[in-house]
Parts: C-alpha cells; structure tokens; sequence
C-alpha cells in the first residue's frame, strides 16, 4: 500500500499563533509538493471555523481537513507544536481544546483510506504513542512509529 | 434491520471511521444495522427521509430532530468510549 505519510509532509516542535495558522503551516508542504491546491488552505480554515475538529485526548489532537474537491494527490501532513494552540472541539465549537498534534488530512476516498483514517484513531487513543509523537526530536521518529501502526 | 445515520462536517474522515465502528458494534452485539453518511448540512433532510433509529455525529446538528442523538466523539478519542457503546446498543435493541 502506497502510504499517505511522508517524512517530508511531517513538521517538528513548530511555533504558530493561532489554529488556523497551524493548519497553514501544515498545509504548506502539501502545497509546494502538489498534494492540494491552493485553495484547499482557505476551506480548511473555513471549514475549522463552522465544524472545528479540536479533540481533547491526553495530548491534544486536531484533524483539520476539507472537501475533495482541494485535494490533488491524498496525503496526511503532520505537524508537532511548541505551543499549545486552543482549537474549538468537534462537535462543540464553544469548548477550548488545547492541541499539540495536528494531523492535515488531504483525503478524497475515505473508504480506500480507512486503513490510515484508522490508524491515525488508534494512535490519538494511545496515551504513550501521543507522547512520542509530541516528544520526537526529527520528523523520522514519527515516520517510523506510524509506520509500525500500519 | 436498523439504520444509523452517521453525521460530520464534510462526511468524509470522521464519520467514515465512526460509520465502520458503529457497524463492528452492532454485528460484535447480534444487531442488524446499516449506516448512511451525511454532511452536517444535509443531516435534517437525510433525517426527514431515512427515519434513522439513531444518529451519531461529530458535529452540530440544526433542525428539530425526534431520533436519538448520540455524540460520537469517544469513537474517535477513546474517552467515555464504553459508556457511547452501551448507550448505542440499548437504542438499537429497543
């Protein structure tokens, strides 16, 4: 299986202002490699901003993502968080959910990605992979915890 | 046979992953279920057509609604997990 996660699409220790500058800085990569089009920053913005995807698990996660219509090549952008950043809960856009872990996802067949989409769900329910994550010191360490998942 | 309408922003990550953990549910528990995804935005016209026994969402969800409504966040993060089962399983085995 061809996987949706790249060393380079993963981003380490990074400082942003606010939520929607980390899902910017996230989408970054995918952009300049061809994964999405320009366009796809500023719905997924929109789209956090109607339906925000903040998930307080033991280390904070958000899942930003938007329609397929943006998403050029799938792929899933990482990016770890100096900071904590307050994004709006899922399904509750008046909680403050404070995320260090942002998973981008770039996705246009959820049912062909389930495996991943999975994947992902198992590890932000993982109290010790999430620290990993959070704690790890180059983008590989990530690669290569995920990769044992999939 | 029961139906679970599965609703999220975009219906295209989360409520994929919750849909299929919701049918694991419900066939590890002897139910016959079938889920349907739906946008947050086409919920209620979904709701109005499909007569869902349930709808499970990670979103807000606007208009009247007569089903119950089960927040299917603890799919996605573990917490209160058990307690979203149960209370999933007692609605579809009414």
């Amino acid at each position: 299986m061809d996987s949706l996660i790249h060393e380079n699409l993963i981003q380490i220790n990074c400082l942003v202002n606010d939520q929607f500058d980390a899902i910017a800085l996230a989408a970054k990569p995918l952009l300049r490699q061809g994964y999405i089009t320009e366009d796809f920053i500023e719905a997924a913005i929109e789209r956090e901003r109607t339906f925000p995807t903040g998930l307080p698990t033991k280390i904070g996660v958000a899942l930003p993502h938007t329609e397929a219509k943006y998403v050029l090549r799938e792929s899933i952008s990482i990016v770890t968080l100096k900071n904590t950043i307050v994004f709006a809960g899922m399904g509750n856009p008046k909680e403050s959910v404070p995320v260090q872990i942002v998973f981008l996802l770039a996705i246009k067949d959820p049912e062909k990605q389930l495996g991943i989409l999975q994947t992902i769900v198992t590890i932000i329910q993982n109290e010790k992979v999430l620290h990993k994550i959070k704690d790890a010191k180059e983008p590989k360490t990530i690669y290569n915890l995920i990769n044992t998942f999939l | 046979m029961k139906l679970v309408l599965v609703a999220c922003g975009t219906a295209l990550a989360t409520s994929t992953v919750v849909a299929r953990k919701i049918e694991q549910i419900a066939q590890e528990n002897g139910i016959e279920c079938k889920t349907v995804q739906a946008r947050a935005v086409d919920t209620f016209s979904k709701y109005q057509e499909l007569h869902p026994d349930a709808i499970v969402c990670t979103c807000q969800l606007e208009g009247e609604i007569d089903a119950p409504i089960i927040n299917g966040r603890a799919f996605l993060t573990g917490i209160n997990l058990q307690s979203t089962i149960d209370q999933l399983i007692e609605i579809l085995k009414k």
